[in-house]
């Protein structure tokens, strides 16, 4: 019946990509960056920010020289079907791992805020099952829910998480160094969790009315995001100092904790804002469920995405799964964060060379 | 009838699909045969002129205004009849007698000629008297409608406290006259087309040629010419014929029983809806935020406009969480109040058996159904009810410690915010949604509220009302409209139509003060926007 929900704004887009990106990123960030860099974990974050920028950069690049085209279509035009369809086969592996662990990584942290006793499970599944609905709409829908949907979920937990520096010290960020280069280095690492998301944008980009914005789109998103992560970042050492944070699970939300804000209605202001961002988190999963069924679509070269939706739950399911306990968890968080931006941009870099081997043939 | 007579008068149609034949006889056969002895048809027969030329009136009692028939029908044709023939017109012959009638006999406003008996049967079955002639298969259908009728009245489900006194009636007529009154425009148009196989309902499609956007225009034809149901009762029976998803609880075309509020809407390029025999009309496309509009927001000044508007779209909120919101704290989060709260909380659902989804669940129902019965039984004895309901029965609940005197605070919270959206198929949509929020909340705390909002949220953004999706333009968003959403923009700062129904002329207003700066700097502005930028 609406067969016309095909095409999005630049600015539906800069607001899918904030939101395929923050939805459990903002939530750990300081803590992984100040874990490895100890007080410089947010030069880390702003090194980590540059660098997605720099993916955004090369993937809009190779993508707006075929302008209709998907990962998919574009892989196998360049290597060919089999080694194209391998290669985007391991992009969608590697997304349906992270949306899994996604998914578990909040199953945990709604057993810490919201719901202790009830089994980890029925939370991940009642997600899942939540972000089907909307992932079958398609991508007008979800750009419009997540316009509307972010700036509200942020306005309201920033603003909380702002009056959080009263009473903070600043010069919990002292050292600037932190650990060291190394420590960056390894913070760097850590903090591509809070980054991965942008490279929706490989699948996403057809959708655009207008191609020629979706640079400004994307880097809008990488750079909005690397601003807010800094921002929390910082306000986490400020608030907690360094070695604190870094053993924290969730330092977003205890931050928010230590608000209180006299006369207002609720005394647990962190529940309330968690409670606010889980629209984000379903949204985040409505929006990987469309991905990689939209992946799933053009592999197949099937032209309906929605019947790739139901068959994806279970798996996804089955990869929040996976991990033993929470430690094991957050290992995988980061090998597979580190391991999809490391594929993404061996992908990207080898098409884009490809792309301008074959010169301007191709190109659009 | 091997050879198509041409016919004396212009039809009104062609062609028929049941011709009149030429003998009056065999016309009246046929009228009887098919409308039969029903007691309220009537036939006059009659004889023109010297040669006796036999005639028939037939018409419906108590539709037609019989006074008008006698003294300008019937008393005028015979009489000119018998003039014309005494100025020397010998034996007229059927036909010119016919010409002679229609050109000169009847003193009344609308006449026309038909040949078709299935056209002629539905404007006696509207009201209209039938001039038969014998020899002639053409016959005059003469405007004669009068019928007894409820007057003009306030409307009694959009009242308000300053603006128009006046409101739909079931007639068609008076419902496009009072249009027509507000709105001397000529480019308002008001097109006809029947619905229903038996009924023939007339529906009244009203758009402001100018305005209205020719694809939605377009829509709603096809979708109103797709209708084939055997009767229309109301205008409901269309909207649910119409509407984009019929398993959506929001509504998705505005019902109204105010003619400024369809004059509003047409203005801004809606379409509106008409339909014989009931007083609301129907406006497409519609969006959500238009259910939170009411007339009188633009009468009065914009900081009362504003406030009323914050309030109804608060009270929107609080109708659809608020017991929700009140299971998930009590049941799961009590750590989230401040502590003397939660102790007042315990103290008051001390004693109290159920846990309090069941509590807010029987007083929820409990409400519903002081609601229902209220507006059944007639006004004083509804009061009586609201008030033994509301204040004597929840008193004793609480007293009896089925409930917590909380509990009766937030029912009656959420009762009183329904009330104040002022369109009825958007509050009827939020109690309902209310139910299964309930059930969330109740098995998930705050986790299901919020699950059940996200579902709310997917469910509306993917709604679209003849192609505008309804969320608009809160997303996709149009900032240059949000003046004019949960705010209301002052007067003088409007000078565009919404975009809602993309109108073909979006200019609503010049500012011509002098100093109007501002203005200018704004349009200039707007005009920049207004240029293609992609997003819908």
């Amino acid at each position: 019946m609406q067969a016309d929900n095909e095409q999005i704004s630049a600015s539906q887009l800069t607001f899918l990509l904030v939101n395929a990106i923050t939805g459990i990123g903002v939530l750990v960030i300081p803590a992984r960056a100040a874990k490895a860099a100890g007080s410089a974990g947010w030069l880390a974050v702003l090194v980590t920010g540059l660098i997605c920028t720099l993916l955004v950069w090369l993937i809009v690049r190779l993508c707006r020289k075929y302008p209709d085209q998907t990962i998919v279509e574009i892989s196998i035009g360049l290597l060919g079907k089999p080694l194209g369809l391998f290669s985007v086969s391991i992009l969608f592996l590697l997304w349906l791992a992270t949306t899994g662990f996604i998914l578990r990584t909040f199953g945990e942290i709604n057993r810490d805020f919201l719901l202790p006793r009830t089994p980890i499970e029925i939370v991940m599944v009642g997600t899942l099952l939540a972000s089907v609905y909307l992932a079958r709409k398609g991508i007008e829908p979800l750009a419009r829910l997540s316009m509307v949907a972010y700036p509200i979920s942020v306005t309201l937990g920033l603003g909380v998480v702002l009056l959080s520096l009263i009473g903070s010290d600043l010069t919990n960020l002292l050292p600037l160094w932190g650990k060291g280069l190394a420590g960056i280095g390894l913070g760097v690492v850590n903090s591509l969790f809070a980054f991965m998301g942008f490279e929706v944008l490989l699948v996403l980009m057809p959708f655009l009315n207008k191609p020629n914005v979706a640079l400004r789109a994307g880097i809008t998103a990488t750079l909005g995001i690397t601003a807010l992560n800094l921002l929390l970042t910082v306000i986490c050492l400020a608030a907690f100092g360094a070695a604190t944070v870094g053993k924290m699970l969730w330092p977003t939300i205890l931050v928010v904790r230590n608000v209180e804000l006299p006369g207002f209605f609720l005394e647990r202001v962190d529940v309330f804002i968690f409670s606010v961002w889980l629209i984000e988190i379903f949204l985040l999963q409505s929006i990987m469920l469309y991905v990689l069924s939209l992946t799933l679509s053009r592999i197949f070269n099937v032209h309906e995405q929605k019947i790739f939706v139901w068959p994806l739950v279970p798996v996804i399911y089955f990869f929040s799964l996976f991990p033993l306990n929470i430690s094991q968890l957050a290992t995988f968080n980061t090998f597979f964060s580190v391991a999809l931006m490391a594929y993404v941009f061996v992908q990207v870099l080898l098409l884009s060379l490809l792309a301008t081997r074959k010169g301007g043939r191709a190109g659009a | 009838m091997v050879q198509k007579p041409q016919p004396i008068l212009k039809n009104e149609e062609n062609p028929p699909q049941l011709p009149l034949f030429a003998s009056l006889s065999e016309n009246l056969d046929k009228v009887r045969e098919i409308l039969g002895e029903s007691n309220d048809i009537v036939i006059r027969e009659f004889k023109l002129g010297t040669v006796g030329i036999k005639a028939a009136l037939l018409y419906v009692d108590g539709l037609i205004d019989k006074a008008l028939v006698c003294e300008h029908l019937l008393s005028s044709v015979m009489i000119r009849v018998r003039q014309v023939e005494a100025d020397g017109e010998r034996e007229l012959s059927a036909k010119k007698m016919l010409t002679l009638i229609n050109e000169r006999g009847i003193s009344m406003l609308e006449v026309k000629a038909s040949n078709d008996l299935d056209r002629i049967f539905l404007a006696a079955l509207s009201g209209e008297a039938i001039l038969f002639l014998d020899g002639v298969d053409q016959a005059l259908v003469v405007s004669a409608r009068g019928w007894e009728h409820r007057g003009v009245q306030e409307p009694e489900t959009q009242t308000l406290i300053r603006g128009p006194r006046v409101g739909f009636s079931e007639t068609l007529r008076v419902n496009t006259t009072l249009i027509r009154r507000q709105l001397r425009d000529p480019n308002l148009k008001l097109q006809t087309i029947y619905l229903g196989r038996r009924s023939k309902t007339e529906v009244c499609i009203a758009f402001v040629d100018t305005i209205v956007n020719p694809k939605i225009l377009e829509e709603v034809r096809k979708r109103l010419q797709a209708i084939d149901v055997d009767v229309v009762m109301e205008s409901g029976y269309l909207e649910q014929h119409i509407q984009d998803d019929w398993l959506s609880p929001f509504p998705q075309v505005h019902v109204t029983e105010r003619p400024d509020h369809v004059v509003m809407g047409l203005l801004q390029g809606k379409v509106a809806i008409l339909v014989d025999n009931t007083p609301f009309a129907l406006m497409v496309p519609a969006v959500l935020k238009d259910f939170f509009i009411s007339p009188e927001d633009y009468y009065e000044r914009w900081t009362i406009g504003t406030l009323v508007r914050v309030l109804r779209y608060g009270a929107s909120f609080m109708a659809l969480i608020l017991p929700a919101l009140y299971i998930s704290l009590v049941s799961f989060h009590p750590e989230m109040l401040p502590t003397k709260l939660t102790l007042s909380l315990a103290a008051g659902r001390e004693g109290v058996p159920y846990p309090a989804f069941v509590e807010a669940l029987v007083m929820l129902a409990a409400f519903e159904l002081l609601r229902e019965a209220g507006i059944r039984l007639p006004g004083p004895i509804g009061q009586t009810i609201g008030i033994v309901g509301g204040l004597i029965v929840g008193q004793a609940a609480v007293e009896a410690s089925l409930v917590s005197p909380l509990m009766i605070i937030v029912i009656a919270f959420t009762g009183i915010s329904s009330f104040a959206i002022p369109n009825y198929g958007l509050a009827i949509a939020l109690r309902i949604l209310t139910f299964p929020l309930m059930i969330l909340a109740a098995v998930f705390g705050l986790f299901g509220l919020v699950l059940g909002l996200f579902l709310i949220g997917s469910h509306l953004v993917a709604v679209k009302s003849f192609g505008v999706p309804i969320t608009s333009p809160f997303t996709p968003l149009k900032v240059r409209e949000l003046r004019d959403t949960i705010f209301r923009h002052s007067m003088l700062g409007m000078h565009w139509r919404p975009d809602t129904a993309k109108p073909l002329d979006k200019t609503r207003m010049q500012d011509k003060r002098p100093d109007n700066e501002l203005a200018v700097k704004e349009k200039e502005a707007s005009i920049a926007e207004s240029r293609p930028r992609g997003g819908k």
